[in-house]
């Protein structure tokens, strides 16, 4: 980790990881979120909606739907995010 | 580019097969509604009976529905609108279930009033009255098949009407008991029958309230003006 970095970037960070692994890394990154802006990248929805507080969906290079992490897994705006997140397109 | 059917087929029959369960429920609780109304005002008791033994298979569906909605929820981890549907799916069996059971009281309370005077054509209003709720259940259900919050919305504004035909016949039947005390017995039974439909016009809102929550992902406006009025009215 860079030396006075503030934001940290984690792609795909549950990928081929076990449940127990899982766990474990979204312990790692409530406690990493205290002292630093943590960014996610993830197609796994539901590590997506535990760990974060904000969440974007983007899909094909465009910003589909930002908002509060609670609203959007739970009552999305965008038709989009809806069908995405509930697995009816991929 | 949004859609309708999963990427995993077999989640879209688990939802398909749930809310089929739920028709049937709504069906047999219709039908509960109807033959329990008729069998008041006909004082057939035979009927009344066969309203009681029916509300075991409502209560066997309800079950049913809540472990496949159990099931659907640990197999399936569903969000947004398909979480909203399994929660409504929950909700909307009990509220059968509560229905099924008032249509049942009404049938246990058909015995008794069948050994008793009848009270002016207070069996023919308690069926115009159950009717109109068994019309709210028919809409309610349709509205939530066929995902129209408008219908759904027309079914909430349609309780006041109930509200307004339980009212009157409160003061009814508070009427006919200071006449002739003789009427007492009766008229408290047919007074617990009319509040047992006024409860299921309430749980007929309920589901229509789901349906609008499903639909729009916002609950129903919960202060909707309510026309029983007999619980702050010295009459």
């Amino acid at each position: 980790m860079q030396r006075n970095a503030f934001m940290l970037l984690m792609d795909e960070p549950r990928s081929t990881l076990d449940p127990i692994a899982t766990a474990q890394v979204d312990e790692l990154i409530d406690e990493l979120r205290q002292n630093y802006l943590v960014a996610v990248v993830t197609h796994a929805m539901h590590q997506a909606a535990r760990v974060s507080q904000k969440t974007a969906f983007l899909h094909l290079g465009n910003l589909v739907e930002y908002g509060e992490t609670g609203t959007v897994f739970a009552n999305p705006t965008d038709p989009r995010t809806e069908s995405y997140i509930t697995g009816r397109i991929g | 580019m949004s859609s309708n059917q999963h990427i995993a087929s077999v989640f879209d029959r688990d939802l398909e097969t749930i809310q089929a369960q739920i028709m049937k429920m709504g069906g047999l609780v219709e039908e509960a509604i109807l033959e329990a109304a008729i069998s008041l005002e006909t004082r057939d008791e035979e009927r009344a009976e066969a309203v009681r033994k029916a509300d075991k298979k409502i209560d066997a569906l309800e079950e049913t529905i809540n472990e496949e909605a159990a099931r659907v929820i640990a197999l399936r981890a569903p969000i947004a609108v398909d979480l909203r549907l399994i929660l409504s799916v929950i909700k909307i069996s009990a509220n059968l279930e509560r229905i099924g059971d008032y249509a049942k009281n009404m049938a246990k309370r058909t015995g008794v009033l069948a050994s008793l005077a009848p009270v002016s054509d207070s069996g023919g209003a308690l069926r115009r009255m159950a009717r109109e709720v068994e019309r709210m259940l028919k809409d309610a259900l349709d509205a939530y098949v066929n995902r129209d919050a408008e219908l759904a919305q027309d079914v909430i504004d349609r309780d006041m009407e109930v509200d307004q035909m339980y009212n009157a016949l409160f003061r009814e039947f508070l009427t006919f008991m200071m006449e002739d005390p003789r009427n007492i017995t009766a008229c408290m039974h047919l007074h617990f029958i009319a509040k047992n439909i006024e409860r299921m016009g309430d749980h007929v809102t309920s589901i229509a309230e789901q349906t609008v929550y499903l639909v729009t992902g916002v609950h129903a406006d919960e202060n909707r003006s309510k026309a029983d009025t007999t619980s702050v009215q010295v009459l």
